[in-house]
């Protein structure tokens, strides 16, 4: 007696079992995405990473760069005395303040906060604190974001629905 | 071309289906080249990447050749490997 397997497969279903693997992937991969999107990875309180933020001869003295940082809106700054660069997410109510040059200060429009761009504190409105300050690195002639100078900052506006 | 219904019928046969075989399984591949080129982009850069400009258009780039790359797959196994008469279409 003979024993015989015979495994015959047409290449139409072969097309079917790819194009299967292949959406297969794809939703592997969109799962994959929306997890990192929801959970993203955390570093540990305080740690050090180097985030580039722009290449220094981008930001010349005078001038900004928006940037985001842990996924907060931030803002880049090249005064007369070096680089600063603050968290822009209003300490009052959370709208996003950007740099006024005319004025030389970081304006929040939705309550005429006022910032001073060299320290962050409030020059004058109703914001109750400073703007964040982040600590930045500038060496092989790029500026790289390092962390946040508080580092319960994050923790401390995750209340503000909708923060940038 | 508009597709009203696929039967389960026999495949075509000859050189020509062979080809357009050969041209889905090829483009198969290059779908999951596509598709994972997607992903690892968006798994393993950080968000200040990831919400530049140039990152969204070279993402979206990809989705469009990945459409298209599905789109020919469909087409030659509709039009390269069933029978003619399997597939109605409307003009």
């Amino acid at each position: 007696m003979e024993d015989k397997i015979t495994f015959t497969i047409t290449r139409r279903k072969l097309t079917e079992i790819f194009m299967g693997l292949v959406a297969l992937f794809f939703a592997g991969g969109t799962i994959a995405s929306v997890l990192k999107y929801l959970w993203p990875a955390t570093e540990a309180k305080g740690a050090t990473v180097e985030i580039k933020i722009a290449n220094a001869d981008e930001v010349p003295t005078g001038s900004v760069k928006k940037f985001m940082f842990n996924g907060k809106a931030s803002v880049l700054l090249h005064m007369p005395a070096g680089f600063r660069a603050f968290g822009s997410v209003c300490t009052h109510l959370g709208c996003i303040a950007y740099w006024k040059p005319d004025e030389n200060l970081i304006f929040c429009p939705c309550h005429l906060g006022k910032f001073d761009p060299n320290t962050g504190a409030v020059l004058s409105g109703p914001p109750p604190s400073p703007l964040p300050a982040i600590d930045i690195v500038v060496k092989d002639g790029a500026v790289f974001a390092l962390k946040w100078k508080d580092p319960n900052y994050v923790k401390t506006i995750s209340f503000y629905a909708g923060a940038a | 071309m508009h597709i009203e219904k696929i039967e389960y019928g026999p495949e075509k046969t000859g050189f020509w289906s062979q080809v357009a075989f050969a041209l889905v399984i090829l483009l198969t591949l290059v779908a999951v080249v596509i598709t994972g080129n997607i992903f690892w982009k968006i798994l393993s850069s950080d968000a200040s990447t990831a919400s530049t400009r140039s990152f969204i258009e070279e993402v979206g780039k990809l989705l469009a050749y990945l459409l298209f790359d599905l789109g020919a797959i469909i087409y030659l196994y509709v039009k390269g490997l069933l029978q003619d008469e399997y597939v109605t279409t409307l003009e």
